[in-house]
């Protein structure tokens, strides 16, 4: 009888030892796989930030309007209000991987208030890992500066936040990023000429005004 | 044999938990093994991917105005990209002496050439999600470097021998892709009309374990915007 006593005794702490042991290798399991997926998410989230930058500004610098005007803005007060961000983004909504399929979201604030968009890191053979994404736009008086500005600037600050549904219990998301974009006139000016030609043109596809598709 | 029959019932739970330790004990090994791997193979991911970014951000650097410089990447039929070529402009201040006889005097500028390669190395047995085993194959990226002296604006061409391996390389690649963008996201086979480079990877652990290394692949993705094509204002006087 005692040695079954011991016998027994052995055998709970063997169990214990070895339960502890499969809990730890799982907490290990579920750090690399978390590792997987941040690293996945950066680099989703720094291409949606560069898709952003190559926006326009405003809607005032977008190409049509730049070239209708006759000249890029030259003063933060022609800029969109902050309570009218996303205004003029359309019906389609924002792509925020591949711009060129809503052309009518073609300025940075038209992305504001975006919440669960589907992003994707492309993988290997077609294989896509999904993220939901959202979006935050406002003017801050500076690059440096941290509240939000009532008034127009010449710079906006982009807030993206990633979350995986495989990775449930981040409600916070697992990234986030925040960008400060400054109006640049000469970007402005390019893009212009890019996509509409010289201020004037008879043939430019910006006369008849609106959108001409491509952002930027 | 009466001592055994005697503790019959001590034996035989001394038995089960010298085999629970035992598998305890191989479990925590393959556990430690599939750690070191992993965190090999999320450092290799991310220093490589720095080298990629440093290279992306100084290609066309000393081009002069509006220029940025790089071929259209040649892809296999699987969508791997395996050969990349791009370069940029350096003035020597001091006479420079480059390997394959390329000597460029002082004051003079030289055009640095960087080609990135994909050699397929070997193959591993992977398992799918769905239980299949799969074969991948790995590659090596191996980098090259070539120097030509420019005269008169024209850099000279570069013969294939003077290609030589520079710095660094990584050997344990399932995906390597190159692509040009627009600056609204869609792919472009013009160099002249990129805006974007968008670099894609994934790195496979050194050690394929059996079973499966928890972390079979890792992905890294970057889209970087390469040197502004337009007139930079002119300077106020």
């Amino acid at each position: 009888m005692p040695q079954t006593m011991l016998g027994l005794l052995a055998l709970v702490l063997a169990s214990f030892v070895a339960f502890n042991q499969q809990r730890i290798t799982q907490q290990s399991y579920r750090a690399a796989l978390r590792d997987e997926i941040e690293i996945a998410a950066s680099g989703t989230a720094q291409h949606v930030i560069e898709m952003l930058g190559a926006r326009s500004f405003d809607e005032q610098s977008s190409p049509a309007r730049v070239f209708q005007a006759g000249g890029v803005p030259t003063s933060a007060a022609q800029f969109t209000a902050a309570g009218s961000f996303a205004n003029d983004r359309g019906t389609l909504g924002c792509d925020l991987m591949d711009p060129v399929d809503t052309p009518l979201c073609d300025d940075i604030d038209d992305v504001n208030g975006l919440r669960t968009v589907v992003v994707e890191a492309r993988l290997s053979d077609g294989r896509t890992l999904p993220f939901t994404a959202d979006i935050n736009v406002v003017y801050v008086s500076s690059p440096g500066a941290t509240t939000a500005s009532t008034t127009p600037t010449l710079h906006k600050r982009v807030d993206l936040t990633l979350r995986s549904s495989l990775l449930p219990d981040l409600p916070n998301g697992i990234l986030s990023v925040s960008r400060v974009i400054s109006y640049d006139p000469m970007k402005a000016d390019a893009d212009m000429e890019s996509m509409c030609g010289a201020i004037g043109s008879s043939n430019s596809p910006c006369r008849t005004g609106g959108s001409v598709g491509a952002p930027g | 044999m009466q001592l055994l029959l005697d503790n019959l019932s001590a034996v035989l739970i001394g038995s089960v938990c010298i085999l629970i330790l035992s598998v305890t004990q191989i479990r925590s090994s393959h556990a430690g093994i599939e750690q070191t791997a992993a965190h090999s193979v999320k450092t290799k991911t991310l220093v490589f991917g720095q080298w990629i970014e440093r290279d992306i951000l100084d290609l066309g650097r000393n081009m002069g105005q509006n220029r940025y410089r790089f071929n259209q990447p040649t892809n296999a039929s699987n969508g791997n990209t395996t050969e990349f070529r791009f370069w940029s402009d350096s003035v020597c201040v001091v006479t420079c002496s480059f390997p394959g006889s390329v000597t460029i005097a002082a004051g003079d500028t030289v055009r640095r050439h960087v080609r990135y390669r994909l050699i397929a190395t070997r193959t591993v047995s992977m398992r799918n999600t769905d239980g299949s085993s799969t074969t991948r194959q790995l590659y090596q990226l191996q980098r090259e470097a070539a120097e030509a002296a420019i005269t008169d604006g024209v850099a000279a061409a570069v013969p294939t021998t003077r290609w030589r391996a520079d710095r660094w390389s990584i050997g344990t690649l399932s995906f390597f892709q190159v692509r040009m963008l627009l600056r609204d996201g869609a792919v472009t086979t013009d160099p002249e009309a990129g805006d974007y480079i968008m670099v894609r990877f994934a790195v496979v652990p050194e050690w394929i374990l059996q079973p499966e290394n928890y972390i079979r692949e890792l992905y890294w993705s970057t889209t970087l915007k390469v040197r502004p094509f337009w007139e930079p204002p002119p300077e106020e006087s």
